[in-house]
């Protein structure tokens, strides 16, 4: 038995050492480069891209708490919009960028989509009948084009230039978002809002947006120009809201005031300025009648107050006008009384000045009498087929009630004794 | 059809816009308002009509309506609320049939 010597088998540690080597000397510090380029360099230099970016289009700043990267994804957290002022205009838990290629070190990528992520935003018309964010979303001046060279004769400036394009999607989604909207008329919160923003050069358009409000349902719709001359239009619907969310938080909210309603609100930016625009309002299955407006109706009238009925009927038809809400018609029919009402509520602190034609009886009269002269009590009169007139001046929460002859029947009011017969058309 | 329809909505819209601010009158806006109340009102009771899905856009009497209804029943019966209400001059219909 011979023993024959085997070959020595290469030694197994040269090339594990090498690939230790490797593993020491390239992959891991690539792998560090890499890393920290993606999770340090990166986003800083994303963030601050963006920021200068939008810095850049707008009459404000943006500021982001934090951001992170992906192959063809750019989420930015804790994301700020302040107007010039450094108010807060809005702000979002985060945003979403989906881009066309890596967002750093190809070149300038393209945005092909914007996702806003729980976005709360805040828009206060101001006086001169324009939403602060206009303002904010308006070119800066120092964009605006260069004063043109006068050659030869001619000195016509050309038109102005659009404003600056921002680089963005067509259309940006909107998930979970708040809007609250401050008003003369109504400071409505809407919450919830699943919205798809269209982004156009001169200005944001809203697509019909499903929201809550109030305790019930809401759509808005709209659009917001960039910049004073560009306009604005809101269209606000409301469905099954709450009376008591309504005016908690109120003069009213202590007042003994319950029912759902539904209503329409469309407001446009009229041609000097002012908001102008209409509405409706229906209450149902409410208790309504003591507000202070109708409280003042009945003790003119020696009533006591029907505090506890329920209204069975509450419809308000109205007109914005540049400095007024005039109310086309109000009816109110309960089982106990039926008001029939229009006017104008002064935005100027809120004086009144409303007309109430009431009646006892759920019933409409037999004929169309008037009364030449008032005189307290009234109240045998409206039982019969005498029609007074009840003129509410003072303010919303102090109303100041006096009778006077009721010589004229408008049309509204014969379509409200119409309602009562139950052959109303409206 | 639906991107037809989303090329008529963006061409009313920016018809409506321009003319919102420039062309019409604080009067002409308010009454072009008034009536776009008044056809969301009346929308309210079209059965398969859900008013909060539907935009209106009124200009000078002219009414556009766009968003989705159930059937072409419940458009016709939109588009014939809307005729109905004082002031309307004509109405364009730009409903979405779902169904379709």
């Amino acid at each position: 038995m011979s023993t024959q010597k085997k070959p020595a088998p290469p030694p197994a540690s040269r090339p594990s050492r090498w690939r230790r080597k490797l593993v020491l000397f390239v992959v891991l510090p690539v792998a560090a480069f890499l890393a920290f380029f993606k999770w340090v360099v990166a986003p800083m230099v994303v963030r601050q891209g963006v920021m200068a970016a939008v810095a850049a289009r707008i009459c404000g700043r943006v500021e982001i708490r934090s951001a992170s990267i992906g192959f063809r994804e750019v989420e930015l957290r804790g994301v700020s919009l302040f107007d010039a002022t450094g108010r807060v205009a809005g702000t979002a838990d985060a945003v979403v960028l989906r881009t066309d290629r890596f967002p750093v070190g190809f070149g300038t990528p393209s945005i092909e989509s914007i996702l806003l992520i729980r976005p709360d935003i805040l828009m206060t018309l101001e006086p001169d009948g324009e939403f602060d964010l206009q303002r904010v979303l308006a070119a800066p001046p120092s964009t605006a084009a260069p004063a043109p060279e006068v050659s030869g004769s001619s000195n016509t400036a050309p038109p102005p230039p659009p404003p600056t394009s921002l680089f963005l999607p067509e259309k940006i989604a909107v998930e979970d978002g708040t809007l609250r909207l401050v008003t003369p008329l109504v400071s409505p919160t809407f919450s919830g809002l699943d919205a798809t923003l269209v982004v156009e050069a001169r200005r944001f358009t809203l697509e019909n947006a499903a929201a809550r409000t109030f305790g019930g349902r809401a759509s808005i719709s709209g659009w917001l120009g960039r910049g004073s001359e560009e306009g604005w239009s809101v269209k606000v619907n409301v469905a099954d809201a709450d009376v008591v969310e309504l005016v908690r938080g109120t003069k009213l909210e202590g007042h003994r005031l319950a029912g759902r309603l539904d209503g329409y609100l469309t407001l446009v930016r009229g041609s000097t300025g002012a908001a102008v625009g209409a509405g409706w309002l229906d209450a149902r299955d409410g208790r309504l009648l003591d507000l202070p407006v109708f409280l003042s109706v009945f003790n003119i009238l020696q009533l006591n107050s029907p505090g506890e009925s329920f209204v069975k009927t509450c419809r308000t038809d109205f007109h914005v006008l540049a400095d007024r809400l005039h109310v086309e018609r109000w009816y109110v029919i309960t089982d106990g009384i039926c008001l029939f009402g229009d006017g104008d509520i002064l935005f100027d602190g809120q004086r009144l000045d409303l007309d109430f034609v009431p009646r006892l009886s759920p019933e409409p009269p037999e004929g169309y009498e008037t009364l030449a002269e008032a005189e307290q009590p009234v109240a045998d009169f409206i039982r019969k087929n005498v029609l007074v007139s009840v003129d509410v001046t003072g303010t919303w929460m102090a109303p100041v009630a006096e009778t006077t002859p009721l010589r004229v029947i408008t049309k509204p009011l014969k379509d409200f004794f119409g309602l009562l017969k139950g052959k109303g058309s409206r | 059809m639906k991107r037809l329809a989303l090329l008529a909505l963006l061409v009313a819209a920016g018809c409506t816009g321009s003319g919102t601010t420039t062309a019409r009158t604080d009067d002409e806006l308010v009454e072009d308002q008034a009536i776009a109340a008044e056809v969301n009102r009346a929308l309210s009771r079209v059965e398969g009509v859900d008013r909060l899905k539907i935009q209106i856009e009124v200009v000078r009497g002219i009414v556009s309506l766009t968003g989705p209804v159930s059937d072409e029943a419940s458009a016709k019966a939109a588009c014939a609320a809307a005729r109905r209400v004082d002031g309307v001059k004509g109405v364009r219909d730009l409903l979405e049939r779902v169904d379709h």
